[in-house]
């Protein structure tokens, strides 16, 4: 018996990189705003905002773009109000952080009432329909929604936007010592509420393939613990958007491995495969602050400081 | 200090308001919400003694967040570190013979206890060794725990008389916590109240209390002093995971009756949300748990009868979080401000 024929990869590989792409989105927010010096752990938060908004905005308007569009403009919303908790009014980043996870939780349940049990339909083709026939490449690229193919695309822009434009230098600069960067000239805050806003949005677009091409319907609390498994693949990568990509690539194959097992008719425990994801990305976490432990200079060296720094009572 | 008072009341007024019209604008009858929440528990003596049966889990939920909060850490798995005690109670009663009452009862608090202390030691001692973030493992646990008790009640502990329902058999009379006045209010209240006098003057008057009170303000500086600082955090988490599982216990054995799905109104996070209010401080604590207990009491009931989901309390939640920072850090500004613009000597 041949249990690892040529289409049981191929749909394995699809579904990696379908599952993955949520989590793909949201890291590359986190990363923007990690680098330059805020830390949000909302993203769980940020994402359902995200899911939800695209659904409702699907239902009413019928048009992915401007789904994707309201999407990331609601997360954007929320992500831009975090970061005036944790630039302007120097609230300490962790707080504030389970504050709007908690906050979205109940606004999207509240919000997603009359979005429950109301499937939505895209008009949308697959945009490499024609690579379909190609043996090897077709049966894992050629029915991928454009979202997961435009992953790529965007962890490259990221990528790039951070380590080739003077813009990226000033926003890493923020990120590693904003004393330093705000002697310079650098408008730490502006920069910091910017990226604050981009964090959001990128995770409003994780929150909204999920919603729109994963699950095509709006479930309360669907994102099921992504956000902090990309907040951890961020710590993972590194602050790097291509090594974040990897790290979400894993989640997103243990995650397929689970349904791909239960499809065939394996009998394993379902729910005690759905551990594994979070099991593996608690491994990861503790490697790299291991690793981190001795070599720190990974991190951005500011990261989770107010600015100005100044020193305060504890109160 | 008048001053940050009315800041923060003030702003919590605003918090309610912003409530109110979320609630409004998704569908809401946003004053009878309201009153719901506020008064949930009190309309009736049956409501009133079921706030306190549900103080009993926040309290102890908020101790555990408290203890690695003096320390300067971050304790959110209080949620599953409640699951894995209610887990730990149903095993120990399982391998166990059959026992009288009170053997009974130690053993599964035991093994509640144990399984907490574990499920809080890994955040804590990974924390201690290595520096990973205590906050986002102890969160990450509280997803493998809910998964892990889905599949005991859908898999190996499942009870083929409950006709498909995911859950295990009822425990026996002998494993059940007695009521006390004919409610169903259960001795864990005591216990959680001696913890919280027992951790108040712990912290007060003991050395440990003082030596967790150098490691909160300043860790470097416990460290220089000789204090074993990952000891500290191993022993602080492993406690608040006992204690949380404890709140477990209580709701398998005094209210549920049986491990299932839902053992938990959110405890865990209702604890964490106390904790932080009231700044770790121990002696506070009871009340803090009592107050959003008829919160709690009154989501629920609001969830039976009106069919708003239960998250609105996460709304609440998260809303009075950002009051309270938003105006701490608005009167600071002020104060800045004020203190700027006044002539110096």
């Amino acid at each position: 018996m041949r249990v690892l024929d040529e289409a049981l990869i191929a749909s394995v590989a699809a579904g990696t990189l379908r599952a993955a792409t949520p989590v793909i989105y949201a890291g590359l927010g986190a990363v923007i705003s990690e680098r330059s010096g805020v830390i949000n752990l909302g993203l769980e938060g940020l994402m359902l905002t995200g899911a939800c908004a695209a659904v409702g905005a699907q239902l009413a308007f019928g048009h992915w773009v401007t789904s994707l569009l309201i999407a990331a403009l609601a997360a954007g919303i929320v992500g831009l109000a975090h970061a005036f908790f944790c630039v302007t009014l120097r609230a300490s980043q962790v707080v504030t952080g389970l504050a709007f996870f908690f906050l979205c939780q109940g606004l999207t349940a509240v919000f997603g009432v009359s979005l429950v049990g109301r499937p939505v339909t895209l008009d949308v083709r697959p945009p490499l329909a024609a690579l379909q026939s190609v043996p090897g490449l077709g049966p894992v690229l050629g029915e991928q929604d454009v979202m997961v193919l435009a992953a790529f695309l965007a962890t490259a822009v990221v990528s790039a936007l951070l380590f080739r434009t003077r813009w990226g230098i000033l926003l890493r600069a923020c990120g590693e010592s904003a004393t330093s960067a705000a002697a310079a000239g650098v408008p730490v805050r502006r920069i910091r509420l910017l990226a604050g806003l981009g964090c959001g949005m990128f995770c409003g677009l994780g929150g909204a393939h999920l919603s729109l091409f994963y699950a095509q319907q709006w479930q309360e609390n669907m994102v099921a613990g992504r956000g902090w498994i990309a907040l951890v693949m961020v710590i993972f990568g590194m602050w790097f958007p291509g090594r974040i990509l990897l790290g979400a690539y894993l989640f997103g194959g243990l995650a397929t491995m689970q349904l791909n097992l239960q499809a065939r008719g394996v009998a394993v425990p379902q729910y005690l495969l759905a551990t594994l994801p979070f099991a593996v990305t608690l491994v990861l976490l503790v490697l790299a602050s291991w690793r981190l432990k001795r070599r720190s200079g990974w991190m951005p060296a500011d990261l989770g400081n107010p600015f100005p720094p100044e020193i305060q009572g504890k109160d | 200090m008048i001053a940050r008072a009315a800041a923060v009341i003030s702003c919590l007024a605003l918090g309610l308001a912003a409530f109110a019209t979320v609630i409004a604008i998704g569908g809401g009858d946003s004053i009878a919400v309201l009153r719901t929440l506020a008064t949930g528990g009190a309309s009736s003596v049956y409501g009133l003694t079921e706030t306190v049966v549900k103080a009993i889990p926040v309290l102890l939920c908020a101790l555990a967040a408290a203890l690695p909060g003096r320390l300067g850490l971050v304790n959110i798995g209080g949620e599953g570190q409640l699951l894995l005690g209610a887990i730990g109670a149903t095993f120990a009663i399982r391998v166990s013979p059959p026992m009288s009452a009170m053997p009974t009862l130690l053993v599964m608090a035991l093994g509640a206890a144990l399984a907490g202390a574990g499920w809080g030691l890994l955040p804590g001692t990974l924390r201690g060794l290595t520096r990973a973030n205590e906050t986002v493992i102890s969160l990450l646990l509280n997803y493998v725990a809910g998964l892990i008790l889905l599949h005991l009640i859908h898999g190996p502990w499942k009870d083929p008389a409950s006709l498909g329902w995911p859950q295990t058999a009822a425990l026996p009379e002998s494993a059940r916590l007695p009521g006390l006045w004919g409610t169903r209010i259960h001795p864990l209240l005591w216990f959680a109240l001696a913890s919280c006098v027992l951790l108040a003057i712990l912290d007060r008057y003991a050395v440990v209390g003082m030596a967790s009170r150098i490691i909160g303000a300043n860790a470097a500086v416990a460290r220089y002093i000789g204090l074993k600082v990952p000891l500290y955090y191993a022993i602080a988490f492993g406690l608040a995971g006992a204690l949380a599982a404890l709140g477990g216990f209580g709701e398998l054995s005094g209210i549920q009756g049986r491990l299932r799905d839902g053992m938990s109104l959110g405890y865990g996070y209702a604890g964490f949300f106390v904790a932080w209010l009231f700044r770790n401080r121990f002696e506070w604590l009871p009340l803090g748990a009592f107050l959003f207990s008829f919160v709690i009491t009154g989501a629920d009931s609001l969830q039976a009868f009106s069919g708003m989901p239960f998250a609105t309390v996460y709304l609440l939640q998260g809303l009075v979080f950002l009051a309270i920072l938003g105006s701490t850090a608005g009167a600071k500004i002020i104060e800045r401000r004020i203190v700027a613009a006044s002539p110096s000597e």
